[in-house]
């Protein structure tokens, strides 16, 4: 009888208690809390400075094909997007796709050249005033026109605290925006601003239906398929956690740009081993963003690399005015470790020479065209081409509390990042200083971005951020100023303020490029950041394929528009 | 019977809520603020202002945690507040695409592991052969067994899909083969190990041995004597297999980048996304005690000295 007491004891034992399933749970809750950690694909902040200038392979487009596809899939390596409202989009997920949905009011080339997009045309009739005309053939995807109202209410959405628009800034300088025509609208600014045009060309400025967005609700816009623009692509299902679906807009008003692809599957895929198998496989046509240490194992793919100029900086960003690193008046600290670096054993080191070093706040590949003489002159003469790091030394003789582990936050499971920290962390020993890395989930990371209490503890943040138009002024104003929003040493300097200040109410571009270059003299020199480098926009499309824009404004405009058939 | 349902019901109901609260508490408890995620790229202090309030992020737990509960009796599950939508239409897509993919794996690993422990306890030769598979087979991680799979029978032969999860019966078997297989893996060396033990154990026992004296058929010896009671420990085992899959899912979803309740839990989690890894452990939990019950009707039924007591 032993027999039966035995199973009995068995039986007893795989039984699962109460509390044993609650403990069961809260491990596996914790454990997914730790797990996300990892592979986590990072997408930081719109911060820093950057890079960059040589064009090697450099292109901003990719050779044309017009061939009619059926359907091809499209992945978003930074994840699924959380909206696609051009209000509420800040990534490159939601950025990209909102892009192939609406029209903006003014379009860019994939070089970065100003076009009429839903505006006709548009005039700056003073400093303070200026002037769009709409189109009058443009509709939604319901057949209704696109209607100055429209207009109007988009852009004036931006300005309404209540909508919580991330892209609020742009519209700083506006005092007033009205329907003053049958198809006219008229700017008016406080302050002249020579930004605000050109950043209507971003999501900023994109264009949504009123009624549509009143019907489903403010919040709701953009969540599911919930939307309605005007754009080549329409959404026609949105299945949470597995894909989007778009399909051309067969009455699209734009002819240059009439979709040849019918049917866009856009997957999100993060985890970078599989979106490698699955291009190598030749289940993905097309992705932005191939992380560099990736681009090896996608030589033999069945389709193409592609390297465009960038917006993108690589840079150290000090969090903590209270310490010797960050001391707002002393710049003597950063300086030094700026000196230490070698940029160059970055770019070939971790990027494989697929990035430009960037010696100051924004990169070469943000400079005015028509006055690129005066920004290569100033970048001439910024040191940082080769590290010094006898002058680094020399810098820090005498310095106080350096002794002290200095704590760098960076993206947790970001290879990239990992092996630039690595560097940087080299070059600070090299002088004598020690920093320890704390890679952050991607929570935690926007958290030291953006809430104070989270920079306690932590005087470095490894940051990638991006410039949305190629503009240095775009960038300056999230850096200075008081309360500036990634001033977190709170540097103050009136003189650059006001000069940069002045800079953007110029509308001449050589003019404003003497001035940004010469509050630039003063803002390097106090190393407000560290910068590192400008890596290259990575596209990859198959062999089915071609088209699409390679540059970095790939976010703001129809790029899958442009793509079409090779055979 | 009735009154062993009613309690268990009673039971798991009395789980869902002290589960609900101990979750709900120890993400609220976790550092980190939600709100900069939603933000976007640019989180300027107002527009965090703005959405702490309208997510109530700022509310004190025990309002946060009564409003969720509240909520959650009349059916609502709430809204995540990352995507802006509801629970339910978020977690329905996710539902059947892990339930197909633990099924999946649990028919593989109950029929091949049960079939390989009795094979190999049954026949000598072949167990030490099996012995010898298991040993790897446990000692390899789901992700591992992915990378393989994908590289083998994704990429070079083609023939399976790299990711996604499929539509309809047919597609789904077809995308889902290769992650069942992965998850599958340790589990049944697991299950194969404990089959041959327990089916080992039943063979040497004094009334198998008597049968065997009195010329009964081998065959009608292992499977009224030695299968049956053997089946106890592997139907308990099995029920914990089901639990370790849903965990394990988590895994094998992110590696195959199929949209399924174990990769939403780890993300929402990471995101403190409070309605949704409420609903999703809920359901875990929910899960895990109704496997728990059918492992004991099952044994209660294999074994009728198992009385039902309705303990648990």
């Amino acid at each position: 009888m032993s027999t039966s007491s035995q199973a009995c004891g068995k039986a007893r034992t795989g039984r699962i208690r109460l509390w044993e399933i609650v403990v069961l749970v809260a491990v596996l809750v914790t454990l997914a809390t730790v797990v996300a950690g990892c592979g986590g694909t990072e997408e930081a902040a719109t911060t820093s400075p950057g890079t960059g200038s040589p064009g090697d392979t450099l292109q901003s487009t990719t050779p044309p094909a017009d061939g009619l596809v059926d359907e091809i899939t499209w992945n978003l390596g930074y994840g699924e997007p959380t909206t696609v409202d051009p209000l509420k989009a800040g990534d490159y997920g939601p950025c990209f796709i909102a892009s192939q949905m609406h029209d903006t009011l003014v379009r860019y080339t994939p070089d970065w050249k100003l076009q009429p997009c839903i505006a006709e045309s548009w005039d700056q009739v003073d400093d303070l005033t200026l002037v769009y005309t709409i189109r009058q053939d443009a509709t939604f995807w319901d057949g209704s026109p696109v209607t100055v109202e429209d207009v109007v209410f988009s852009m004036k959405r931006h300005m309404d605290p209540k909508t919580g628009s991330i892209w609020a800034a742009f519209y700083s300088y506006v005092k007033s925006i009205e329907q003053t025509g049958d198809w006219e609208i008229t700017v008016k600014f406080t302050k002249p601003d020579e930004l605000f045009n050109k950043e209507m060309g971003t999501v900023g400025g994109a264009i949504v239906k009123k009624d549509y967005v009143k019907q489903v609700g403010e919040a709701k816009y953009g969540s599911g398929e919930n939307v309605m623009g005007s754009g080549p692509y329409k959404m026609v299902s949105w299945k949470p956690g597995q894909e989007i679906v778009l399909e051309a807009n067969p009455d699209y008003w734009d002819a240059e740009l009439a979709p040849k692809v019918s049917r866009v599957k856009v997957t999100f895929i993060s985890d970078t081993s599989t979106v490698t198998s699955a291009i190598m496989s030749g289940e993905i046509d097309g992705a932005y963003g191939i992380p560099q240490t990736n681009l090896a194992a996608l030589e033999a793919a069945p389709g193409t690399i592609y390297f465009g100029p960038s917006l993108t900086v690589v840079e150290v960003v000090p969090t903590n005015g209270d310490t010797p690193m960050g001391d707002p008046k002393d710049p003597d600290v950063r300086t030094a470790l700026s000196m230490a670096i070698d940029r160059q054993a970055i770019v070939d080191n971790v990027f494989s020479g697929k990035a430009v070093l960037n010696k100051t706040f924004t990169p070469p590949s943000a400079w005015d065209p028509e006055a690129i003489d005066v920004y290569q002159a100033a970048y001439d003469k910024i040191p940082g081409d080769a590290p010094d790091v006898e002058g680094a030394k020399a810098l820090l003789e005498g310095k106080q509390g350096l002794d002290k582990p200095l704590v760098m936050a960076l993206a947790a499971g970001n290879e990239e990042e990992l092996r630039v920290s690595s560097i940087v962390q080299q070059a600070a020993k090299d002088i004598g200083i020690t920093i320890k890395l704390k890679p952050l989930q991607a929570m935690d990371l926007a958290n030291v971005f953006y809430v104070p209490e989270y920079r306690k503890g932590i005087d470095l943040v490894m940051t990638w951020g991006w410039l949305d138009i190629p503009d240095p002024l775009d960038y300056t104003s999230l850096f200075f100023g008081e309360g500036a929003l990634f001033n977190w040493i709170n540097y103050r300097n009136v003189e650059v303020e006001k000069t940069l200040d002045k800079a953007r109410q110029t509308f001449d571009p050589v003019e404003r490029a003497n001035l940004f270059c010469e509050a630039q003299s003063t803002f390097t020199a106090d190393t407000i950041v560290v910068p590192l480098v400008n890596p290259y926009q990575t596209l990859y499309m198959s062999d089915r394929i071609s088209g699409a824009p390679c540059s970095f404004a790939y976010m703001w405009i129809p790029g899958l528009a442009m793509l079409g058939g090779t055979k | 019977m009735a009154l062993f349902v009613a309690k268990r019901l009673v039971a798991l109901v009395l789980t869902l809520l002290v589960a609900s609260f101990l979750i709900y508490g120890s993400l609220y408890l976790a550092p980190g603020d939600p709100a900069t995620q939603l933000a976007g790229g640019r989180a300027t202090p107002e527009v965090l202002e703005q959405i702490r309030e309208r997510y109530q992020l700022d509310e004190p737990f025990l309002t946060r945690y009564w409003d969720w509960l509240t909520n959650v009796l009349q059916g609502d599950l709430g809204q995540s507040f990352v995507y802006r939508q509801d629970v339910s239409s978020l977690l329905a897509p996710r539902v059947g695409n892990t339930v197909f993919l633990v099924l999946y794996a649990a028919l593989l690993i109950l029929g091949v592991g049960v079939t390989l422990g009795l094979a190999s306890a049954l026949r000598r030769r072949v167990g030490s052969v099996v012995t010898a598979a298991t040993a790897i087979g446990m000692a390899t991680p789901a992700f591992v067994a992915a990378i393989v799979l994908i590289t083998v029978f994704a990429v070079n032969l083609g023939w399976f899909p790299v990711f996604g999860a499929g539509t309809g019966f047919l597609g789904r078997l077809w995308h889902l083969t290769l992650p069942a297989v992965a998850l599958a893996f340790a589990w049944v060396a697991y299950v194969t190990q404990i089959t041959k033990a327990s089916v080992r154990e039943e063979l040497s026992r004094e009334h198998v041995e008597t049968a065997r004296s009195r010329g009964i058929p081998p065959r009608l010896i292992v499977r009224r004597h030695v299968f049956r009671n053997a089946l106890i420990p592997i139907t308990t085992v099995a029920g914990l297999t089901v639990a370790g899959l849903i965990a394990g899912a988590v895994v094998v979803e992110q590696a195959f980048g199929i949209s399924g309740l174990g990769s939403f839990l780890v993300q929402a989690a990471s995101q403190k996304d409070f309605a949704v890894v409420q609903a999703i452990a809920l359901l875990l939990v929910a899960t895990f005690v109704i496997a728990n019950a059918i492992v004991d009707l099952l044994n209660g039924l294999l074994d009728p000295r198992l009385r039902l007591t309705g303990s648990g």
